[in-house]
């Protein structure tokens, strides 16, 4: 297994805003480390770079302390895992495990071993001689694991593998792939915009925005101590409320941030309690957010799910002063 | 029966000038001035002989020589076009389209010089070698197309599961062509067959001769064998009829390949 260190990397197109600029980061060894930020960020951009697919414009690619610039992706060792799984539709499954190791020539026995483990390890053995075009769309990303797995790479690379699944079978597979890494104990790198599953399976995040670094860190740190107000609106659900101080009833001017769930609702009036008029009530099942107008600005909050003022009376909530976030006004 | 009359005046308008030269190919010499024949014969076939025999498989030869070559320089070219990133790619589809509207015609008497210098006048290679240049753009388009309609992303597989551009050519992207490959086979194939300009030009030995120039020689000076010219024509149209109808259905699907978005 292996780190990867990605060391003032840059990569630009004539004509158009930079896709990546400057980035510096390092991914240790057996970690899982995440990259989000939306469409455009350059997320994508940098797990080419790492796969060897394009080359950057400036900055170096370190794969185990080796440059691996200019190497075609072949010599650099790394699987990825695409967004549209890109089986080779001519290939059986058997084919398409294979594959890999046939480009590697290895010898057929070997080449049969590997495939069988693999298989056995993803439970799709029953599958080894179908056309990718019959199986489902969570057997073909798991068929697409497979490819990757089975060559026992030094890094593996994910190209927002699950957002191409309904909703049950990626929070499954989202787990598969967590139970995966703690089996492998392999490097992992992983592009999704999706900041729920960068939460769920990282290790730690970075967030990339217009090529740009915002920060990087375990997901409770991201979400505690956010760098920016980007990256504070980026991650939760719903968004974090981010108001004028005096709204909360805070000194200071600029805005703050603070998020659903540490603004406590209450129906009757109560000491450091704000009063507002109930606009909105969303109900989760296990809980209900409550959007509120107070003192002019929207605010959400997190309420048990029995909450039943209806939607024009009055309620209270709390902020939680200790978790009140300042945000840098100008990010 | 509103619906079928059209359909009967179109089939009509196309086949009927094939049925006349069926007809006229076992249409006995003698009783050609009569509204219909007496008896029917197959002596304009027998009588087509061994030269024309020779001039049929001249023309296999050179077209499936020219559809050979147009499908190994044209495939691996669109295939670097639509998925590789290289300086003057649209250049390069904009000269061949270019090179493609060029009037036969024009460049009958440069060609000639260029191919008596090279010392391929007269010979079949000298005829696979021209028809490959004007055949070689509508292959070009048209693998394009094709190639631009398989996802990058089944590149960028073959790239990192460790081809290089040319094994992922091979092993990924030629398996998945074939009905792309069909359609552009049988559309050179044809080209070829029938082309008759240059190969009445370029080359002068008789037993070197195709399939257009031998049934447009067989007038002589004095006698229009109506009958034989028939019966070659019918000789040369059946293959192409049978193999066309073979793939008809791939060469549909390949025509408007990437004509829509799926």
């Amino acid at each position: 297994m292996a780190t990867v260190e990605l060391e003032r990397l840059r990569k630009s197109h004539p004509g158009a805003p930079d896709a990546l600029r400057d980035l510096s980061l390092r991914v240790a060894d057996g970690e899982f480390v995440s990259l989000v930020g939306p469409s455009g960020c350059g997320k994508s951009t940098t797990l080419n770079l790492i796969a060897g697919l394009d080359e950057p414009t400036g900055g170096a690619v370190r794969i185990d302390g080796r440059t691996v610039n200019g190497l075609s992706p072949g010599e650099r060792d790394v699987a990825m895992v695409f967004q549209s799984y890109a089986l080779y539709p001519h290939k059986d499954v058997r084919g398409n495990l294979a594959f890999p190791l046939q480009m590697a020539r290895l010898p057929r026995d070997e080449i049969q071993r590997r495939v069988a483990e693999t298989a056995g390890l993803l439970d799709i053995a029953p599958l080894l001689s179908r056309k990718p075009r019959e199986l489902s769309g969570g057997q073909r990303q798991r068929v697409a694991l497979g490819r990757a797995l089975v060559r026992k790479p030094r890094v593996f690379l994910f190209d927002e593998p699950l957002s191409n699944l309904d909703a049950g079978l990626r929070s499954q597979l989202r787990g598969e792939l967590k139970r995966l890494h703690r089996t492998l104990r392999a490097t992992f790198v992983y592009v999704t915009h999706d900041q729920a599953e960068a939460m769920t399976l990282s290790d730690r995040i970075a967030v990339l925005r217009a090529g740009e670094l915002q920060q990087v860190g375990p997901p409770r740190e991201i979400y505690d101590r956010p760098a920016n107000r980007f990256v504070a609106e980026f991650f939760g659900t719903p968004r974090i409320n981010v108001v004028p101080a005096r709204v909360l009833g805070i000194e200071g001017s600029g805005e703050v941030g603070l998020r659903p769930e540490h603004l406590e609702v209450l129906t009757g009036p109560a000491p450091g309690a704000l009063s507002g008029t109930v606009e909105l009530l969303e109900l989760t099942g296990a809980e209900t957010w409550v959007t509120l107008a107070v003192a002019g600005e929207r605010l959400v909050a997190r309420a048990s799910a029995d909450f039943a003022t209806a939607p024009g009376g009055r309620a209270w909530v709390r902020p939680m002063r200790d978790r009140v976030l300042r945000l840098d006004a100008a990010a | 029966m509103r619906r079928a009359l059209p359909m009967f005046a179109v089939l009509a308008f196309f086949l009927g000038p094939l049925a006349w030269q069926a007809l006229t190919s076992v249409w006995p010499e003698a009783e050609l001035t009569r509204p219909l024949p007496r008896s029917l014969t197959l002596v304009n076939y027998a009588g087509l002989g061994g030269t024309f025999g020779r001039a049929v498989l001249n023309s296999l030869l050179v077209a499936a020589g020219t559809t050979a070559l147009c499908l190994a320089a044209g495939a691996s070219a669109a295939f670097a076009v639509a998925k590789l990133e290289f300086r003057g790619r649209s250049l390069l589809l904009g000269g061949a389209l270019a090179i493609s509207m060029f009037p036969p015609i024009a460049t009958v008497s440069p060609l000639y010089l260029v191919l008596r210098s090279i010392g391929l006048r007269d010979s079949l290679a000298g005829l696979v070698l021209p028809y490959t240049t004007f055949a070689l753009p509508l292959t070009l388009w048209l693998l394009t197309s094709f190639f631009r309609k398989l996802p990058d992303e089944l590149y960028r597989a073959a790239r990192v599961d460790g081809c290089t551009p040319w094994q992922a050519f091979v092993h990924v992207f030629l398996p998945l062509s074939w009905p792309a490959l069909a359609t552009s086979a049988i559309l050179v194939f044809i080209f070829s067959w029938n082309e008759l300009l240059y190969a009445l030009t370029f080359v002068s030995t008789p037993s070197k001769r195709t399939i257009p120039v031998a049934i447009a020689l067989f007038a002589g000076e004095h006698v229009e064998p109506w009958g034989q010219i028939a019966a070659a024509s019918m000789v040369a149209t059946l293959p192409l009829a049978v193999l066309t109808l073979l793939f008809q259905r791939r060469i549909v699907s390949g025509l408007t390949a990437g004509a829509v978005k799926e």
